[in-house]
């Protein structure tokens, strides 16, 4: 390489975002002369609420070679088939956002079309009656997919739900194991290079100091040296997704162990329930313009299922994107870069995201400023796009019983997504593009879970008669429905993996 | 109301391709206007068309069988482009179909190349291409296996005998019902402001309908008649305007890639099929006009689909064929419109979305070709943005920037930059922490699998025989 490589890298905090980005690190770059400090401070905490994740976290475990069982035990995580949202559409509304397809196309002419031309002949029955893992996780049951690619049990995909203080203690280990240095202390400084802005190094309260040529922001949302030193900038987004403060609290869990994430709407918000081994986590995600936090809290411990067991966590946040995640030799990564509400567990597939996209473009001593530019731009891509999917949510509802709701219906959205709900209203088509983690199949469940039912028939599926249709679509429906029945259940899953927690 | 009569203005390439497509899939009644003359219906007139590989995607949805295609029609398989004098180094270098090499581990064989260069190794990545280890021994049958064998990372495109094509398409297409009148529009009737009510020929003829299609090439017969028409020029930054073509009869074998060679003042390329060979020149001239040449502007319409009129070919764009173009912009044209077919005469959402992906592709496939001459053209003005994002990004850090509606992906791109001896800075760090030994030996490895793959195939010329076997 013509140009001097970085030596010294400084991860600034010790959250799922800091401990990720070590454990990644250490382990792409080993065999190589890099040192790798983190720093993190007790008295400061983590959020430590992220505990829903999406597929895309198996690949992050396997490149590390985590062995997943083991990580699931140590985790305390249970398996995920999707979220399940309550009264978004209409009060007594329920859907399920899987991680999967639902049906097959038919006769070239996607599933949804078809269903959608039934459902206004016919009603019909309703879509999740066609996805194997929706009729899973109903069901409380689980299995592996299967390998083979004609099998109706390789037609979706999974993650976990685990308590995010224990995935950070595995990834430490696992780090510091590859040679990170953790140093514990609150950082009361930052030394700027005078002429180029870059950070030099970091000082703590115990008096030391640490330099490096790189530094990865892991600090949450204070975004302490991408904000505090190199002022970014924040784009807020709070008047497309209002949501700024959560209060979260565990309990014990009543009833089997269910597979899937619960976000059920509020009157202000929404209420989150993630299952794991040994409790639930739950949260009430609310617009402080529309609900006192007293009210919110008895909100929240009015639905609980069991007894708390601990204190109740209140957070505040400003839903947006730093304005440049990659300044001069600060990347930003996790709550630092920007914060997208956790309906649809985003946040950590971010962090893994902007992990690759470190490591694709690392850089040198040059500091060529094309691989920052090229870094931001496919980040802000992909945030824009999570956020699009979110809006979705909350704008295409029929809810007109409190403020909160007539607010975000009739608020003004992005044009792009104007246009995207449009195309699926009046013609079925789903608008999708190159980068954004939502693939074709979480847009129809959204759309349809929300009620955007497309009002014409796709001209090319009206060759099928409406007859050999429902054939198909009965036995598909009986497949997915006995498939379900001949899973094991959640729990006894996780015990014949040797998966529980002991 | 739905659409159930279809008219397709042009009696080319484009027109016939778009009216099998719509009489295979919809169940409208469709006319095709033959308006006669030379075929520009693709936008520029060649008697044999590169097809690239995405092609076969159109072709399988119609149940166009590509090996009867092929053996019927005269024309041969291609597996990419020998380019010379693109790059100051004046070398050849291959852009073979499919991909390059393998991963070693997390990292892409195109930062394991740069890694060897770096070390003071060359590379020219026409050896790890299965693509273009059997275009150089002329070995050639398609691979229909599964992802295990190394043939599946080979792609290809058609040589097309154009007339050939044109006289098949056509057969499939009046099999299906489409029927055709002879005539030129002279006169444009409107239902109202966007809309179009029908069509009066040169022959008398009046010809209704409930959407158009003008494939009538650079003509714009119905185009250019709707409100809000304009015509976006990119002759600045390709500036080339004339064509002169010459095709001679030839009893060589085909080679399975076609040869473009850059000039001061243009390009030429070499292309065969089955019994002819063609050559093209391209130039920028004053326009002489003389016999053998051809005139043409490269650009695009501002808007391919307005209210009931959707351009389709030349019509909607001309991109001189420097990487092999024109055939693709119409089948995904069509497969876009199977997918956006509006559910009744009045809707225009379909039309927007159409639009947002037609002007993206155009543009990005635009950029694709005007990259061939950042080396060679001096005197052009400033890159469209993205093209200068493009090459910043890639040799910044070795990875190519891509954006929605691609036609060319990363290996395409990276051919291109090689050709142009346009190298990265660097490569992915991950790289580094490989052993030199173990990336030596494992091109080795990668160049003997392929080598020994591709001497399995046949020659592309037995192939063939077998093909016209099967099809007499
Ligand atoms: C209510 C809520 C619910 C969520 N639910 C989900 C979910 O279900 N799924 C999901 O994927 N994500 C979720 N998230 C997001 C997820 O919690 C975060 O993305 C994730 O925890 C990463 O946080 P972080 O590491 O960036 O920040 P933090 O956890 O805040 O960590 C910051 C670190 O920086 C250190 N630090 C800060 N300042 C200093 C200093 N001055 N000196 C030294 N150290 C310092 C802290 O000690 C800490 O170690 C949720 C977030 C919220 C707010």
């Amino acid at each position: 390489m013509p140009s001097r490589p970085i030596e010294r890298i400084v991860i600034v905090g010790g959250g799922t975002a800091g401990w990720m980005t070590a454990a990644a690190l250490s382990h792409m770059l080993s065999g190589q002369k890099y040192a790798i400090h983190l720093i993190e401070s007790e008295e400061i905490g983590t959020v430590g609420v992220g505990e829903a994740t999406v597929p895309h976290i198996r690949f992050f475990n396997q490149k590390l070679g985590f062995d997943e069982a083991d990580f699931m035990a140590k985790t305390k995580a249970t398996f995920k088939l999707g979220i399940e949202f309550c009264n978004w559409g209409r009060s007594g509304d329920s859907y399920i956002h899987p991680f999967g397809a639902f049906g097959e196309s038919i006769g070239g002419v996607a599933f949804h079309q078809h269903w959608a031309r039934m459902h206004r002949s016919t009603g019909g029955h309703p879509i999740e009656d066609y996805s194997l893992p929706v009729m899973a996780a109903r069901a409380g049951r689980f299995s592996y997919p299967a390998d083979d690619p004609d099998s109706l049990l390789s037609t979706y995909s999974y993650a976990f739900q685990f308590d995010a203080g224990l995935y950070a203690k595995y990834l430490r280990a696992y780090a510091e194991e590859r040679g990170v240095t953790r140093h514990e202390g609150k950082i009361i400084d930052v030394a700027l290079e005078s002429e180029s802005g870059f950070v030099q190094s970091v000082k703590m309260d115990n008096g030391a100091s640490l330099s490096a040529d790189l530094f990865v922001d892991c600090s949450g949302f204070r975004g302490l040296l991408i904000e505090g030193a190199s002022q970014s900038g924040y784009e807020n987004w709070q008047h497309w997704l209002p949501c700024d403060r959560a209060v979260a609290v565990p309990c014990a869990t009543a009833g089997p162990l269910t597979p899937y994430t619960r976000a059920t709407a509020q009157d202000a918000g929404w209420i989150w329930r993630i299952p794991l081994q040994h409790r639930v986590g739950n949260g009430h995600v609310y617009c402080s313009n529309y609900i006192s936090d007293d009210a919110a809290a008895t909100t929240l411990v009015d639905q609980l299922e069991s007894a708390p067991l601990a204190k109740l966590n209140q957070l505040r946040f400003v839903t947006g994107k730093r304005r440049t995640q990659w300044s001069k030799n600060v990347v930003a990564i996790g709550l630092s870069a920007g914060f997208l509400e956790p309906l649809e567990s985003t946040s950590i597939h971010l962090i893994q995201l902007a992990i690759g996209r470190l490591l694709e473009f690392f850089p040198d001593q040059s500091w060529d400023p094309a691989l920052a530019s090229e870094y931001n731009r496919l980040m802000d891509l992909e945030y824009e796009r999570v956020r699009d999917f979110l809006i979705l949510h909350y704008h295409a509802t029929e809810r007109d019983d409190t403020p909160f709701w007539n607010y975000v219906r009739t608020m003004p959205i992005p044009d792009s997504l104007t246009h995207k709900i449009n195309m699926f209203r009046e013609r079925g088509v789903v608008v999708n593009y190159r980068d954004g983690m939502f693939l074709d199949a979480s847009w129809i469940a959204v759309y349809l879970g929300q009620r955007v039912i497309p009002q014409n028939n796709d001209p090319l599926g009206e060759a099928i008669p409406e007859a050999e249709l429902k054939a198909q679509f009965d036995r598909l429906r009986s497949d997915c429905h006995l498939a379900a029945q001949g899973l094991a259940t959640h729990a006894d899953f996780i015990r014949q993996i040797g998966a529980h927690a002991h | 109301m739905p659409i159930e009569r279809i008219v397709i203005v042009g009696g080319g390439v484009a027109a016939w391709l778009s009216a099998l497509a719509l009489a295979a899939k919809t169940s409208c009644a469709i006319v095709l206007v033959d308006t006669g003359g030379i075929d520009d219906s693709l936008g520029l007139p060649v008697a044999i068309e590169a097809t690239l590989p995405s092609v076969a995607e159109l072709h399988a949805r119609l149940d166009i069988d590509e090996d009867q295609l092929a053996a019927q029609t005269g024309s041969s398989y291609g597996l990419g482009r020998a380019l010379s004098n693109w790059g100051e180094s004046g070398a050849v270098a291959f852009n073979p179909h499919g991909e390059v090499g393998a991963n070693l581990g997390p990292v892409a064989f195109h930062h394991l190349m740069a890694r060897v260069r770096a070390e003071g190794g060359t590379v020219n990545l026409a050896n790890y291409s299965v693509a273009a280890l059997a275009a150089q021994t002329g070995r050639f049958a398609p691979y229909r296996g599964d992802g295990r064998s190394v043939l599946s990372t080979m792609a290809h495109g058609l040589h097309l005998h154009v007339d050939g094509y044109r006289d098949y398409l056509q057969n499939a297409a009046m099999q299906r019902g489409v029927s055709v009148i002879e005539g030129v529009p002279e006169e444009v009737h409107f239902k109202s402001n966007d809309r179009i009510d029908c069509v009066r020929l040169s022959t008398g003829h009046i010809v209704e309908g409930d959407f158009f299609l003008d494939c009538s090439g650079p003509a714009r017969h119905l185009a250019s008649k709707m409100s809000g028409f304009a015509f976006e020029d990119w002759s600045a930054w390709l500036p080339n305007n004339d064509m002169r073509v010459s095709i001679t009869p030839s009893t060589s074998p085909p080679p399975l890639y076609a040869h473009i060679e850059a000039h001061d003042d243009g390009w030429q390329r070499f292309l065969s099929c089955q019994d002819w060979v063609e050559e093209l020149v391209f130039s920028r001239s004053a326009g002489t006009g003389a016999a053998g040449t051809y005139a043409f502007t490269n650009g695009r319409i501002a808007l391919p689909w307005t209210g009931n009129c959707l351009a389709i070919g030349g019509a909607a764009a001309v991109l001189e064929p420097v990487a092999s173009t024109q055939l693709h912009l119409v089948a995904t044209a069509l497969s876009r419109l199977l997918d956006l077919f509006p559910h009744s005469r009045e809707s225009s959402v379909e039309a927007t979305e159409y639009n947002r992906q037609t002007v993206e592709q155009l543009e990005n496939a635009r950029d694709y070709a005007i990259l061939h001459f950042v080396r060679t053209d001096r005197s052009a003005p400033p890159l469209p943005e993205r093209l200068t994002h493009r090459l910043s990004a890639y040799e910044a850090s070795g990875r190519v920037a891509l954006y929605d509606e691609e036609t060319f992906e990363t290996w395409d791109w990276i051919a291109l930059f090689e050709a142009l001896d346009i190298t990265p800075r660097r490569y992915d760090v991950v790289a580094n922490g490989i052993a030199g030994e173990a990336i030596a030996a494992h091109f080795e490895r990668v160049r003997a699998v392929m080598l020994k793959a591709v001497s399995s195939l046949p020659p592309q010329l037995s192939y063939l025989q077998s093909q016209k076997a099967v099809a007499a």
